[in-house]
């Protein structure tokens, strides 16, 4: 059997390392454990000198380093890791399921030929080293197992629970920077700010989420004054972003945001396996809902059948006092 | 301006069953839709449409039943509608729908804008949008909230980015996934329904395109399958309270973590 050949997007946040690309490197070593096999990483942008200090934490075999400069430009950004992708050759590929990851994702599998499952939750290996993707199939308690017949098999891996660092290695690797055009970009980006209520969500230490158990967008406003007299969050389920009542930010979820608060508040959210995949870092899930068989209640430190419309009201006023 | 806007007919709600031996969705026993999402792309471009002038082409690739979607879309105000429906292009994986699409897009006047939504509620990958981008050899933008034409032929566009807002320009023509979940599509008039049911639906098929090979659409150009599907390991939960047993100020308190947590 050749030797596994696994690359990694250690994807850069300004010139930090983003953390998902640390869990990555450190699945990607899980997965070469106990097999012929080297990982690599493919790095864009301008990496601080911590960051590649903190690059020397994995026994990588090489790293291929573009030094663009400037804001993420989609057409630029793309050409330039189908390169990378081109030079190292990998058998498997790990992105990081951000907005950026995505994108460039979805061009390479297409420039390729290759496939790409987006949200995996579980990575394994087959016997064959093929590599095993898990992802949650659409809506309900149901989980995919996937193949992918081509090569690279892409994988955009959803960021898990936090992993501490691991001790450095010792060695560091060595890092090439191939001949590019680093400019040409029919882009212009003319303006970055932050997006208020994304940041708020993944840093937030208490948060209250909304589902479908509410009949009407009228009736979130109880929940934002709770939200705001508790100094929690605002949340919701897809379903509710999907309904126009919140916008795509306050959403938690595979397609959403991963959280990590202190406590977590749902209400008449039913707990999909997709709604679940974002709250797997909360400390305490207090759950509300209706249906004593929803899925959030097996799950909850506090699990409670009951009428959001009763109990949202209760909870104002024992607030406000 | 001449846009198309790619769209997709999936059931009503998005917890469905799997068929277990071949891992494809089972759509039949559930009423279906167009994908919220991309009405809402839609809608994104009939209202660019609305201020600068121009048409909106929908395209749809599935079943014969899609021409359903397409005339919901035209009864929303859409211009003309193509059908991309052949028995090879079924059981397709996100890549196999991107390279149908652009070949049968291939066939038609090249829009201006192609405009998709940023994912479908069966499949929701969200990868399909950027890989059109690829096979048509434009530029992609993805997350945008909104649209604004502005000078050289170029378009302002404010994307949603996760932790930032980015406002950009991109030169025409261009892939956008649209992100503009605040924006509540237009509910079609009676009118524009009962000229939708008599409306024109081009068809295009495998033999329409450049690319004839059956062997890069649908099932056999998938280069992903699903090998299993299983439940996850059932969790025996806490007893679960009712409603009665702690309300108010009690409550209040276990969420502030003021009390401790029941025991199991």
């Amino acid at each position: 059997m050749s030797e596994l050949h696994i690359t990694v997007f250690a994807e850069l946040e300004g010139s930090a390392l983003a953390a998902v690309s640390c869990q990555l490197l450190d699945q990607a070593f899980l997965l070469a454990q106990g097999r012929q096999a080297q990982v690599t990483a493919l790095v864009l942008g301008k990496p601080s000198e911590a960051t590649r200090a903190a690059l020397c934490r994995w026994p990588l075999e090489r790293i291929v380093h573009y030094s663009v400069d400037g804001p993420f430009r989609s057409d630029l950004f793309c050409r330039l890791f189908l390169a990378g992708i081109r030079r190292l050759s990998p058998d498997i590929a790990l992105i990081g399921s951000t907005p950026q990851g995505r994108v460039l994702a979805s061009h390479t599998a297409a420039m390729l030929r290759t496939g790409v499952t987006a949200d995996c939750t579980e990575l394994s290996l087959t016997e064959e080293g093929r590599l095993l993707q898990c992802r949650p199939a659409f809506g309900g308690n149901l989980m995919a197992q996937i193949l992918t017949k081509t090569s690279p098999q892409l994988a955009i891996v959803r960021p898990g629970a936090l992993t501490p660092p691991n001790a450095a290695t010792g060695g560091c690797p060595i890092w090439e920077t191939p001949e590019a055009d680093l400019s040409a970009s029919a882009i212009t980006v003319t303006q970055v700010t932050a997006a208020t209520a994304s940041s708020a969500l993944s840093d937030a230490q208490a948060i209250i989420a909304v589902g479908r158990g509410f009949r009407k967008k009228e009736d979130l406003e109880q929940v934002r004054e709770l939200a705001d007299l508790l100094g929690a969050s605002l949340a919701c389920s897809r379903a509710v972003v999907e309904m126009g009542w919140l916008s795509p930010e306050h959403q938690i979820g595979l397609s959403g945001q991963s959280v990590a608060p202190q406590w977590l508040l749902t209400l008449g959210i039913s707990g999909s396996i997709q709604f679940r995949s974002g709250i797997r870092g909360v400390k305490r899930l207090i759950a509300v809902n209706q249906n004593p068989d929803a899925p959030i209640l097996q799950i909850a430190d506090v699990p409670i059948c009951g009428d959001v419309y009763r109990i949202v009201p209760a909870l104002l006023e024992a607030a406000r006092n | 301006m001449d846009i198309l806007v790619c769209v997709k007919q999936v059931p009503s709600v998005s917890e469905g069953r799997l068929d277990r031996k071949t891992g494809t969705l089972l759509r039949a026993d559930l009423p279906a839709v167009l994908n919220p999402y991309d009405g809402r792309a839609l809608e994104m471009a009939l209202r660019l449409r609305d201020q600068v002038g121009g048409t909106v082409r929908v395209l749809t690739m599935g079943p014969p039943s899609a021409v359903a979607v397409l005339r919901e879309a035209v009864a929303m105000g859409a211009d003309s509608a193509v059908l991309v429906s052949d028995a090879g292009f079924a059981g397709a994986d996100a890549m196999a729908t991107a390279y149908t699409l652009s070949q049968a897009i291939r066939t038609l006047p090249q829009p201006q804008l192609i405009v998709c939504g940023r994912q479908s509620t069966d499949g929701d990958t969200g990868q399909v949008s950027g890989a059109l981008a690829a096979f048509l050899n434009l530029p992609f933008a993805s997350g945008v909230d909104t649209v604004t034409p502005a000078e050289g032929d170029e378009l302002l566009l404010e994307q949603r980015m996760g932790r930032i807002r980015v406002t950009a320009r991109y030169p025409l023509p261009c892939v956008i996934s649209a992100e503009n979940e605040t924006v509540v599509p237009r509910i079609p008039s009676l009118r524009l329904r009962l000229s939708a049911a008599k409306a024109q639906v081009t068809q295009r098929k495998l033999e329409d395109f450049q690319d004839t090979d059956p062997s890069r659409y649908g099932t056999a150009g998938s280069a992903t399958r699903v090998v299993r599907t299983y439940r996850p390991p059932e969790t025996v939960g806490k007893a679960i309270l009712s409603e009665s047993e702690v309300t108010g100020q009690a409550l209040l308190d276990l969420i502030l973590g003021k009390e401790a947590l029941p025991n199991v």
